[in-house]
């Protein structure tokens, strides 16, 4: 399964949105996330990619939307699952 | 003084000395500034000295959940070395419960615990089963959150999505409704919210199993010689290792360099330079006094409105001329109940009427009463009473009104003692009554709060700092890390692994 369709199926899990709203360009603030919100997502992908996403590329604004999400996971699940 | 440093700490509060101190061990090369406006490090983790009355009283109840074998604040004291210069008291009981009618202890270790409200309760001895059941799944997953977050802890992920589900909207109130039909024992469950500023009408109850499951079975201990000497053995560390906490200095803004990156502070001892600033307080304080205007921050503070302080307290210290276990206070910590059975916190908003707010705090709300004494004896006779209360009913500070105010609070707060322990009548030498004003004057902490931030349902306010517009700028306090000496020392550890990054 690819990255961007198992996320967005998570995120339809977590929040009551529709799934046409789920573009790359949507922003964590629009999607209203709660502080455990993000401790999920950061497990679900470590779990699911061995990818670990520290609690800082959230805080600091690294990660700002779905579609860095996507990028900074495919760019390292390569480097994840050769380890 | 020298003027640059690698990094800034605003507040020498508990948060920033467990930062510090793990920092300089982590990176012993790094020059770290903790400047705090009160003369003594700590925070709300210290102590106030009477030498009139020969007294020494400890601001919090210095009671440091974690200290077990597997607990989170046991394993980062033993890391820097600490567990062994602390000087600990274990306490065989959770609390004394006092109610009208009849008075029973509680034990500290968890089965014990059970098997005691099991005796006091046997009607509830299945709903009792599965509450216990929930804590230790629920309340165990909370708790090893940040090492759940640092990949250290094995979480099963269905037990995590149903808790995020189904237990993280519901507040203790609704939770041990929906659960025990005994208000005595429900009211027994919430006592504990008193450890981090909460009502079971306030608290989320996710939260609440995970401070229960800390504080029941991760193992207590009372720090002798108070709280402040856990903070001054932080302090030195800092020091030790060629940083400087600069007491008696208030910092009055954060400079930032073309508002996008901080580089230091403005303070009454002039400025002091750094390119990364960690807040300790409170961050209403924080966003409303020492930041300039920058459009960024605009998005912060509407973040922030949902960020619910937690209650504040009354407290009552005083003196004994006997032991106070020889005048019937044998426990080191006692709550007592009221009658009422239904009584309801006025709400945040609602202080028009003083009466109404001033019976709901100081008389039907849970007291919990510390017996110092016990802990240590060599610190005197000393014990202190806390009730939860709320800073809306009370006048500022150097009026007559709050004179007249804080001396009812006394009567009111002597008299419920006076019913609770008769023993103590004609006993009492020395009394002193802190209100919610009393904090919000020594620590700035908005509302008078001296927790930190509520941990409701709510939790969106608790990620106000995310993506914060001026670069450098970290917040660290109970506000981001939940009420606790734990919490601060867990959520300081996790912003020190970040450090490098
Ligand atoms: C009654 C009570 C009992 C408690 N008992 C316990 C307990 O038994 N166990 C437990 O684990 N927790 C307990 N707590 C909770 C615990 O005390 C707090 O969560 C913790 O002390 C908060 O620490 P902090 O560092 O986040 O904040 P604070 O202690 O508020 O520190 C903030 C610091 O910043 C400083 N500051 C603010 N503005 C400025 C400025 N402009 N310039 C310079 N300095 C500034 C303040 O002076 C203060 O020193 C208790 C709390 C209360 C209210």
């Amino acid at each position: 399964m690819n990255v961007e369709k198992f996320l967005c199926d998570a995120i339809l899990e977590l929040k009551d949105i529709d799934e046409s709203e789920l573009v790359p360009s949507l922003s964590f603030e629009e999607l209203a996330l709660d502080s455990l919100d993000y401790v999920e997502i950061q497990l679900l992908i470590q779990k699911r990619f061995k990818v670990a996403i520290g609690p800082e590329l959230f805080s600091t604004g690294k990660l700002k939307n779905l579609g860095d999400l996507y990028r900074h996971i495919e760019a390292n699940q390569e480097q994840a699952l050769a380890a | 003084m020298e003027r640059h440093w690698d990094a800034i700490c605003v507040g020498a509060g508990i948060t920033s000395l467990a930062f510090g101190a793990q920092l300089v061990h982590r990176y012993p090369n790094v020059r770290l500034l903790v400047i705090d406006k009160h003369t003594v490090p700590g925070g709300y983790a210290t102590m106030f000295r009477r030498p009139k009355a020969d007294a020494i009283f400890d601001c919090s109840l210095h009671k440091l959940s974690g200290m077990g074998e597997r607990g989170n604040l046991f394993r980062i004291l033993s890391d820097l070395g600490l567990t062994k210069e602390l000087d600990l008291h274990r306490s065989e009981e959770y609390f004394e419960a006092n109610f009208h009618d009849r008075v029973f202890k509680l034990s500290n270790s968890i089965e014990q615990f059970q098997v005691d409200l099991l005796r006091e309760f046997p009607a509830q001895s299945q709903a009792l089963k599965e509450f216990f059941e929930e804590l230790a799944v629920h309340g165990r997953n909370g708790y090893y959150q940040f090492q759940m977050m640092q990949g250290n802890y094995e979480v099963d992920f269905a037990e995590l999505r149903f808790a995020h589900r189904h237990l993280k909207n519901l507040t203790v109130e609704d939770a041990l409704r929906q659960r025990f039909n005994d208000p005595d024992l429900r009211r027994i469950i919430a006592a504990t919210g008193i450890y981090v500023g909460g009502f079971s009408s306030d608290l989320g109850y996710l939260y609440f199993l995970h401070v229960l499951y800390a504080t029941l079975t991760q193992g207590n201990a009372y720090v002798k010689g108070s709280s402040q000497r856990l903070s001054d053995l932080l302090a030195q560390r800092i020091e030790n290792a060629g940083g400087k906490v600069l007491l008696g200095t208030n910092v009055h803004r954060v400079i930032s360099d073309n508002q996008d990156s901080v580089n230091g502070v403005v303070t009454s001892k002039g400025n002091f330079y750094a390119n990364r600033v960690y807040i300790n307080a409170s961050p209403h304080y924080a966003m409303s006094q020492l930041f300039d205007e920058h459009p960024g921050l605009t998005l912060v503070r509407m973040k922030l409105a949902k960020l619910q302080p937690s209650r504040s307290t009354t407290t009552l210290y005083l003196t004994t001329d006997l032991p106070p276990e020889q005048l019937g206070v044998e426990s080191a910590e006692s709550m007592i109940f009221s009658e009422n059975l239904d009584w309801e916190p006025p709400s945040q908003s609602d202080d028009s009427c003083e009466m109404l707010a001033e019976q709901a705090f100081w008389n039907e709300s849970t007291m919990e009463l510390t017996n110092y004494h016990l802990l240590d004896p060599s610190g005197g006779s000393i014990l202190c009473a806390n009730v939860l209360d709320d800073i809306g009913h009370w006048p500022h500070r150097k009026s007559e009104l709050y004179k007249e105010k804080k001396h009812r609070a006394q009567l009111a707060l002597l008299e419920r003692l006076y019913q609770a322990k008769p023993q103590l009548c004609g006993h009492v030498k020395y009394v002193e009554l802190s209100s919610p004003r009393t904090y919000e004057r020594f620590t700035n902490n908005t509302d008078g709060a001296g927790y930190g931030a509520m941990v409701g349902t709510d939790l969106s306010g608790h990620i106000f700092h995310h993506g914060f517009p001026i670069s450098g700028v970290h917040f660290l306090s109970a506000w981001v890390a939940g009420p606790s000496y734990e919490a601060a020392f867990g959520y300081a550890e996790m912003k020190v692994n970040q450090w490098a990054a």
